[in-house]
């Protein structure tokens, strides 16, 4: 006969084999990335300098840049055109792009720096319509004087005067093209001359 | 001797009592997960971008052109990155709006094909204007609507590099404007 027994184990006997399932959470990382933000700004700043400038154009039409050459004048003559051109080709010596944002009146001015026996006068300019760049079409400025042969002055001279689209006529600006020539008489044969022809662009008539 | 014979008797018992079972336990626990919903954008550091999230600025400008890009622009970065994340169902889709009252049609935006980050390749979304300058309207107007293989684009996001610049003529001389671009990613087309 055997007397019945509370039987008890100790988990550090471990007498018979347990098996312990145990499933570990599964944990994600939720706060990593949060849906907040939608939209982002960002801000910009623009400031706009005046612009009121000068520079010299060329294309094929528009032969020189810098310098303007007479070589092997014929001093028999009382009146020649630069190296390369004649009258009524078509081309110009010398094209000037005038821009401005200002929104004002300006005048363009030309004159001639010699030294004798090569005077101003002795220098000659024409000066035809100029052209709106930004349009293609002729400037609404007005020119002083007819288009015909003028000589230099020894001063500046206005020769343009901007029009309403003129005074703005950015990005482009007004194209004025000057052809140029020269009275040889009086100079001496076998001898170079040099003049420097200054073009002001300006607010003041 | 009958006494010692029942003694031996019960200790046999005892110990075969003891071994004749395997005992088993099972314990489960139940695991529960929840994936946030991410829709969001960022700006690209200064690392992938000329300008970060700071002010784009346009300094002593003379006007004698129609694109001006911003000053301290470079070409080997965009001007400005977003990255675009979303980990939801269908489309999400980035858009851009300008609020000036003094720029409007003036501010223009390039963008090039984005990139998903998680693989480092073109995504196969579409840009509205690829390649080309835009100009930037006042209301929010889509730029880029999210492709098959960035709908969903988590956690890296898509990058996309954008690109300004603006048009002066017109603008008064001696004077400063100011602007605010606003990007914004949604799931509405």
């Amino acid at each position: 006969m055997f007397k019945e027994r509370q039987l008890s184990f100790k988990s550090d006997r471990d007498m018979s084999r347990k098996i312990l399932f145990l499933l570990i959470a599964l944990t994600f990382i939720t706060t990593s990335i949060s849906a907040i933000d939608t939209s982002k700004t960002t801000n910009i700043t623009i400031a706009i300098e005046n612009a009121f400038s000068m520079e010299f154009y060329t294309d094929q039409n528009v032969v020189y840049r810098d310098i303007v050459p007479f070589t092997n004048v014929d001093p028999s003559k009382s009146i020649v055109y630069p190296d390369g051109r004649a009258e009524f080709d078509g081309k110009s010596d010398v094209g000037v792009v005038c821009k401005s944002n200002a929104g004002t009146l300006w005048y363009f001015k030309i004159h001639a720096i010699t030294n004798p026996p090569l005077t101003a006068d002795k220098l000659q300019y024409y000066i035809s319509q100029p052209y709106d760049r930004n349009t293609g079409a002729q400037a609404d400025g007005t020119i002083t004087q007819s288009p015909k042969w003028y000589p230099f002055s020894s001063t500046p001279t206005s020769v343009f005067t901007a029009g309403f689209h003129d005074m703005s006529n950015l990005p482009f600006g007004t194209l004025i093209t000057i052809n140029f020539a020269l009275n040889p008489s009086g100079l001496n044969a076998g001898q170079a001359y040099s003049a420097a022809v200054v073009y002001t662009m300006t607010t003041a008539p | 001797m009958k006494k010692l014979a029942g003694i031996l008797i019960m200790a046999m018992v005892i110990v075969l009592a003891t071994t004749s079972a395997f005992a088993v336990t099972n314990l489960t626990q139940s695991a529960s997960v929840t994936i946030a919903s991410v829709l969001s954008i960022e700006f690209a550091t200064t690392t992938d971008s000329t300008f970060g999230s700071g002010t784009i600025p346009w300094t002593s400008i003379t006007p004698d052109s129609t694109v001006v890009t911003p000053t301290g622009h470079v070409t080997s970065k965009p001007d400005i990155g977003l990255i675009c994340k979303y980990n939801g169902a269908g489309n999400w889709y980035a858009k851009v709006n300008l609020a000036t009252t003094t720029l409007t049609g003036k501010l223009s935006r390039y963008i090039s094909q984005p990139t998903n980050r998680n693989t480092s390749t073109a995504t196969n979304g579409t840009v509205t204007g690829l390649d080309a300058w835009t100009v930037i309207p006042a209301l929010a107007t889509t730029v880029y609507a999210s492709g098959t293989n960035d709908s969903l684009n988590t956690p890296l996001g898509t990058f996309i590099g954008v690109n300004f610049a603006l048009d002066p003529t017109g603008l008064a001389t001696g004077s400063t404007y100011t602007g605010t671009i606003t990007y914004t990613i949604t799931t509405t087309p």
